[in-house]
């Protein structure tokens, strides 16, 4: 069975382009359904041995070498 | 600032006041490769920085580093500030002074030069010194 992980990320220090961004680029390795109001985010594992904590741990920083990237370009 | 060693990440709380917003993403980028990064809090009243070291790194070196690195960043960003003015002026002169010696060069070139400008362009224009593609 797939077990999930849900938190927030704070919109204040996120950005949603950057967020939609990193979702696309994780489609392979698990779901994420984030809702754009709220911050609310749900990760789901596709890998049994990786946890969906551990992917939403990586996914915060993905999103801020994102961020960072867009801001360099 | 909180060390929960039991659960192996570090709380760190910044005052946007002393350090901007900017210099925070600074530092935390810097952290990437290092620690997991998380940022919560308010913008404009406290902003919290959760690190979660990646491999074996000592909780209190990540909290001091990051600390180091956004008082790095801090005063990277006002010497950028302080030094705005000449550097803008540095970057006029370097934009500027080819044109002006452009300009110099071929007043120069006009001064020195007395035949008839025309006898180059006959020249250049010469059918002699042509030679066909097929060659």
């Amino acid at each position: 069975m797939m077990e999930s992980f849900e938190t927030f990320l704070n919109l204040k220090f996120y950005n949603i382009d950057s967020i939609e961004e990193s979702i696309e680029d994780f489609g392979e390795v698990c779901d994420i359904f984030f809702d754009k109001c709220s911050g609310e985010i749900k990760v789901i594992s596709f890998d049994a041995e990786t946890s969906s904590e551990e992917i939403f741990r990586e996914f915060c920083n993905y999103v801020l070498g994102v961020m960072k990237n867009n801001q360099v370009i | 600032m909180e060390i929960h060693h039991e659960d192996n990440f570090v709380l760190i709380e910044i005052n946007p006041e002393i350090y901007l917003l900017e210099v925070v993403y600074s530092a935390a980028y810097v952290f990437l490769d290092r620690a997991y990064i998380r940022l919560d809090g308010d913008a404009d009243k406290k902003i919290i920085v959760e690190l979660r070291p990646k491999e074996d790194y000592s909780l209190e070196q990540l909290k001091n580093e990051f600390n180091n690195e956004l008082l790095n960043y801090a005063f990277h960003k006002s010497q950028i500030e302080n030094s705005g003015d000449i550097r803008n002026i540095l970057m006029q002169r370097a934009l500027f002074i080819p044109e002006i010696n452009k300009i110099e060069k071929d007043d120069l070139l006009n001064e020195e030069f007395s035949g008839d400008p025309n006898e180059i362009f006959s020249l250049e224009d010469s059918s002699e010194n042509e030679v066909p593609w097929e060659e």
